[in-house]
């Protein structure tokens, strides 16, 4: 069961980027920000009570959750810089951490923990009262516990010179372009950067523009005709479809969700980068990935990236010899996995993702002295393949769907009837445009940056305005909502 | 506190402010239906009578007609 089944007209309250709520918002957030700029540290304090704000538009009570993740963080960092020793700094690092994942597994699963008892004891025969429990899952938790816990073990490794003000802290965990679907900032990257108040350059204010830009096209024309024409249809009822359909949704959703969160991540950039702050790229190009290691160098770089610094390396990596190695990549990719949420498919998604990675790295090697490599053309639709199969578990609603759709695709019937032409076109731009070795928008936005005001300002208004006319009427929630 | 001389902050705020008051015009319909579904509050009412006020102005000085066009062209499709 996915984990925001029953809570998505809740969810349907949070602040999305492409709305008039979110266009007044910011424009209130701006004007204050520029109104502020002698002093930084009241502009860091509009930038806070904002980002609780927007935090709050969704659901007020949770705000104090969010106060706690970042408390629980800052504690942390102020009681490793009393300088007590190594076991000292190794238990407060460990409570703390473990006292944020407490609070990311209880609201994320404890219910799918109970239902899975009462499932088990009911194929048991044995009768138990387990209560009735439905939690609301707060929107963004993976993303600011996971930003807590990066300050925590960054100030452990004294990424840091200086103790962090608890504002700060509060201010990187809740930021309000991040806060509910990442990028997952690095505490070492954002913090220093709150030490001074930013000035905005045009060569900032450009390309934060056309980041925007670009996200919302992204989520509201792609990834929104791809849902309503094609996959959201195709994956109700798999059964239902044939083997082509299926192939063709489940392309489709590939393309959907890179572009769903791609967009939500260039807009948060871009956002940031309108008030002076950067933050790291998220996805570069990952279907021109030639094997499954490079996709993960790839995509949601800021996750990948997270896990292996925090987990997979101290775990020991790729130091402590090859089968321990392989234990790492696949405890990393099965928590990654189960990150995503409480259900049977994430978990079974990260742990293909997890074994297809131990294998791709036993052929490396078995391939290594004889030096035989893939033709690229084949190494491409393996990988593609691959990821978008596991794409099926990921969007699935549960696993009986998951194995209709494959169930499905085995019949192989090859009609394409109800297929759209706009669908078919959607799938293959994108795909082409990942043909570029990296996605960089600095190109394009310094040629705008050669822009005087006036032009800029019609440029970026008439290329918003187009894709509002080009894109489906209404916002459906990002995909990353949910987790 | 002198300002930093590449400093483009306001111009900044200037050129989005533009670009949201265009879209505004541009979309008036829109902003009507979004004010329809604000949850419930005592600005709610306020908000309702001024996006159809807008939308009303935005109607007498044609700037509602091309995204009624583009609307009805999608719909017959």
């Amino acid at each position: 069961m996915p984990v925001c089944q029953g809570t998505n007209r809740y969810r349907e309250r949070v602040v999305l980027f492409p709305t008039a709520t979110f266009a007044i918002f910011f424009l209130v957030v701006l004007t204050l920000a520029v109104a502020l700029s002698g002093s930084n540290g009241a502009r860091k304090g509009m930038l806070l009570a904002a980002s609780y704000v927007f935090y709050g538009w969704w659901d007020w009570r949770f705000c104090a959750l969010l106060f706690t993740s970042s408390f629980l963080a800052w504690l942390g960092g102020h009681l490793l810089h009393a300088d007590r020793g190594e076991t000292y700094r190794k238990w407060v690092v460990a409570v703390l951490a473990g006292a944020l994942l407490a609070l990311l597994g209880f609201f994320k699963y404890f219910e799918f923990f109970l239902e899975s008892l009462r499932t088990l004891f009911f194929r048991l025969g044995i009768e138990r009262d387990l209560p009735l429990v439905e939690i609301i899952l707060p929107v963004g938790i993976s993303f600011f516990i996971f930003q807590s816990i990066s300050y925590l073990v960054d100030c452990y490794r004294r990424e840091f010179d200086e103790k962090t003000s608890l504002s700060d802290v509060l201010l990187y965990v809740s930021f309000f372009p991040q806060l509910v679907a990442g990028p997952i900032v690095r505490a070492s990257d954002f913090i220093p950067q709150l030490s001074r108040t930013p000035r905005i350059s045009k060569a900032d204010f450009c390309f934060g523009g056309v980041l925007i830009v670009i996200g919302l096209a992204k989520k509201m024309i792609v990834a929104h005709y791809l849902a309503t024409l094609l996959v959201d249809d195709v994956f109700l009822d798999p059964a239902s479809h044939s083997s082509g359909m299926l192939l063709l949704a489940v392309y489709g959703y590939a393309v959907q969700i890179y572009c769903d969160f791609s967009g939500y991540s260039d807009m948060a950039i871009g956002f940031a980068a309108l008030l002076g702050y950067r933050f790291p790229r998220n996805f570069d190009n990952p279907y021109r990935a030639l094997s499954l290691s490079e996709f993960w160098r790839r995509w949601h770089i800021s996750l990948s990236t997270w896990l292996r610094d925090y987990l997979y390396i101290p775990l020991g990596g790729s130091r402590v010899g090859p089968w321990k190695t392989y234990r790492n990549l696949f405890l990393t990719m099965f928590l990654g996995g189960i990150w995503h949420g409480a259900a049977w498919t994430f978990l079974i998604w990260g742990t293909l993702h997890g074994t297809a990675l131990i294998a791709e790295r036993l052929a490396v090697r078995a391939a290594s002295g004889s030096g035989f490599r893939l033709p690229p053309v084949i190494a491409w639709l393996a990988t593609f393949h691959f990821v978008c199969a596991t794409w099926v578990f990921f969007r699935a609603s549960d696993l009986p769907a998951a194995l209709a759709w494959f169930q499905g695709f085995a019949a192989m019937d090859w009609s394409f009837a109800g297929a759209s032409w706009l669908s078919v076109a959607l799938i293959a731009i994108v795909l082409v445009s990942q043909v570029r070795p990296h996605a960089d928008p600095r190109p394009l936005s310094s040629r705008v940056e050669q822009l005087p005001a006036w032009l800029l300002t019609l440029v970026f208004g008439l290329a918003v305005q187009a894709i509002v006319w080009a894109g489906p009427s209404g916002t459906a929630p990002f995909i990353y909502f949910q987790f | 506190m002198t300002r930093h001389p590449t400093s483009f902050d306001f111009r900044a705020l200037l050129i989005v402010a533009a670009i949201e008051v265009g879209l505004a015009m541009l979309n008036s319909s829109a902003l009507v239906s979004w004010s329809y579904d604000l949850p419930e509050s005592r600005f709610t009412e306020p908000v309702i009578a001024a996006a159809e006020g807008w939308h009303q102005a935005m109607q007498a000085i044609g700037l509602a007609e091309p995204s009624r066009l583009v609307e009805d062209w999608r719909g017959g499709m």
